[in-house]
């Protein structure tokens, strides 16, 4: 019984029951690939203590998996979230042009709950109180822990001139919007432009938007051959997988699309009703242009995004000079709060409160001996999902080892942060398989400066796009949800 | 030096994802006396889920014990919790055949090959960390 809820969670993807697209043909079955459920340790040395999670996303959810799995039977974890499943952000651009469904993103909480013991409350979180360590639901009932992770993913801000998420939806929150944004492309004339646009990091998955305007590109090339892609980014040049995603938008290593690509966009007006945009950018050889009133058929602002309301109102968050957005500082070895006792005490003011995934800011730097020009949004800790469930599963070990009463965390040299990200560049079709890339980085502890760097040589890409790693993309994915959801 | 044995695809490309070294396994000898100093984590411990179900003994015996559990369990995202699935099973394989296997990771120059990636960016005292852990982990 426990093995079929399992396999229903994982059975969208590699075990396929849903739809075969026909990229999963390619994709050799291996039985080592279905993951066996752990049980919760029989052990109650924990008991009497209780830690609350909020927000059941890639990070709060391996939290609160293994506070259970290292905390043991005794230990008791509440996970509060807002919606009764989870739609994975991962996999959603290819919702977006029709390769998967958005019901394959879903995820429920049903292993959490029957497996792992965890007690899910379906609830949205008004206000923290990181003093008490209690969360205020919107219904007004109060949970209080032993510690409190707080995990609510982001807030997307506004942008300028006549902007309306209703008309002009990011789709960059895997949901109802992804599916709007699904109709207006299928519903957009040949010859329509589709313009997407990329807020000043840090944002939500750095390679993501280039990655849809990839996996969009490659569905024009097809369906709407006429029309072309506009990729206007605030950033000064591509973040991240620089040579592989230019080659794609030029139209190298069989990309066969090609997508206009901007850099240092200001955007000064959105229309969301006429859908047009204004701005400026730079040009390759430095030279500021203006652009008026550009018209798309798609219109697809992502705008900047920061830790939600429920941490900024709490005192939680500091100011990201980069991009004028708030996120919940964190010390790197535990993600627990750094937010100071006052301006003359460094201290720690909210013990006991973690900040896990893409609301936090983790301290990073180059590592030690880096003489080379720092590149826009390296060495930052990327805000991504493979790395958000790492995050949960480094707070949960900091927090039962504390509950234990083990006085050596902090001594240890040992913290890793493992980031991987797969792209597709080109989809497939019935004979052929598609292509895809990977970005993979590696951040290790300095335990001198207290900070996460990210290692020497990385990150790390793949140096091309390739079928392979268009099939492993497929096992990376259902593995990372199964170890976050089942 | 290892051996490897590339699992092929029916496509004839190189599965490359793992080296397959079970079949030998030669520059183990010195490691293996550091890899047994390492805190013994194994055992067997009666277990049952939450939910009432008994299962197979999985994990490692005691939970007191930290040693690595941190650091190997940045592999379960590929390979399933515990290493117990995903691209390749990794629970219960003996020390000293996974450490070989991630030195050799390591060292490789493979530009398209994830897993070179990634364990290029551990230390030594780490990869045997996880080996150690992984090796009595999910069994
Ligand atoms: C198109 C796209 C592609 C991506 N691809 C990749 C990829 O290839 N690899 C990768 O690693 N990452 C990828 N990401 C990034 C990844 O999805 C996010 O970084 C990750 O989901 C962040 O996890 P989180 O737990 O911080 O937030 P989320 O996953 O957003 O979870 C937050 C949860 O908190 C809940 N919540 C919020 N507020 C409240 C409240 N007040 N009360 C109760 N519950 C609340 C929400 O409902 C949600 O379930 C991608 C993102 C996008 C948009």
């Amino acid at each position: 019984m426990q093995r079929r809820d399992f396999l229903g969670l994982v059975a969208t993807g590699t075990l396929g029951v849903v739809t075969l697209p026909a990229w999963l043909r390619f994709v050799e079955p291996e039985p080592a690939r279905a993951a066996s459920l752990i049980p919760v340790p029989n052990d109650s040395t924990l008991k009497g203590k209780r830690v609350i999670v909020v927000g059941g996303g890639m990070a709060g959810t391996a939290a609160a998996k293994y506070l259970r799995l290292w905390g043991g039977t005794g230990l008791a974890v509440t996970l509060i979230e807002q919606a009764p499943a989870y739609t994975s952000n991962i996999m959603s651009n290819m919702v977006l042009v029709g390769e998967r469904t958005l019901s394959s993103l879903n995820y429920t909480y049903n292993s959490l709950k029957s497996w792992y013991g965890v007690t899910v409350v379906q609830g949205r979180v008004a206000s923290v109180n990181p003093s008490a360590r209690s969360v205020t639901l919107a219904n007004g009932a109060v949970y209080a822990g032993d510690a409190l992770v707080v995990a609510p993913g982001l807030e997307f801000t506004g942008l300028p001139g006549h902007y309306d998420v209703n008309l002009t939806p990011h789709a960059w929150q895997a949901g109802p919007q992804t599916a709007q944004l699904a109709n207006q492309l299928a519903s957009m004339p040949n010859g329509a432009d589709v313009v997407i646009t990329v807020p000043r990091a840090p944002y939500r998955c750095p390679p993501g938007p280039y990655e849809r305007a990839c996996v969009i590109a490659d569905w024009l090339k097809a369906n709407r051959p006429s029309s072309r892609l506009y990729l206007l980014d605030a950033n000064p040049g591509i973040l991240v997988e620089q040579t592989n995603f230019a080659n794609a938008f030029a139209g190298r290593n069989a990309s066969g699309y090609t997508v206009t690509y901007r850099h240092d966009v200001a955007i000064t007006d959105l229309d969301s009703v006429g859908k047009a945009i204004t701005y400026t950018y730079r040009d390759d050889a430095g030279v500021s242009k203006a652009v008026t009133a550009q018209r798309a058929g798609v219109l697809n602002p992502i705008p900047p995004m920061q830790a939600p309301a429920i941490l900024r109102d709490a005192g939680l968050c500091t100011v990201n000079t980069a991009n004028g957005m708030q996120y919940a500082p964190v010390q790197a070895l535990t993600f627990e709060s750094s937010v100071p006792t006052s301006a003359t005490n460094p201290a720690p003011r909210y013990p006991g409160v973690y900040v896990v995934g893409d609301s936090s800011a983790v301290p990073a730097e180059w590592y030690p001996g880096y003489t080379g020009v720092p590149t826009v949004g390296i060495p930052a800790i990327p805000k991504a999902g493979h790395i958000g469930n790492q995050e949960g599963k480094t707070a949960a070990s900091a927090i039962v080892r504390r509950l234990r009463g083990d006085t050596t965390l902090g001594a240890e040299t040992d913290l890793v942060l493992n980031s991987a990200c797969y792209t597709p560049i080109t989809r497939g079709n019935a004979t052929t398989p598609g292509t895809a890339t990977w970005l993979s980085a590696v951040y290790e502890y300095n335990p001198l400066a207290k900070s996460m760097y990210a290692a020497q040589g990385q990150p790390r890409a793949a140096a091309s796009a390739t079928t392979r790693n268009f099939s492993d993309m497929l096992v990376w994915f259902n593995t990372v949800m199964g170890d976050t959801f089942a | 030096m290892f051996l490897s044995r590339h699992r092929t695809t029916p496509h004839g490309q190189s599965r490359g994802l793992r080296p397959r070294t079970t079949a030998v396994v030669v520059a183990g000898m010195a490691l293996t006396a550091a890899l047994v100093a390492a805190p013994a984590i194994a055992g067997s411990i009666g277990v049952s889920s939450s939910a009432g179900a008994t299962a197979a003994v999985v994990g490692p015996a005691s939970i007191s014990s930290t040693s690595g559990r941190l650091l190997a369990s940045n592999c379960y995202q590929c390979h399933g919790t515990y290493g117990t699935g995903g691209f390749e099973r990794l629970s219960g394989e003996s020390a000293t055949e996974l450490y070989g296997e991630l030195k050799e990771f390591a060292a490789s120059t493979s530009s398209n090959n994830i897993m070179a990636a990634h364990a290029a960016g551990y230390t030594d005292a780490q990869l045997r960390a996880i080996a150690v852990y992984l090796s009595t982990a999910g069994r």
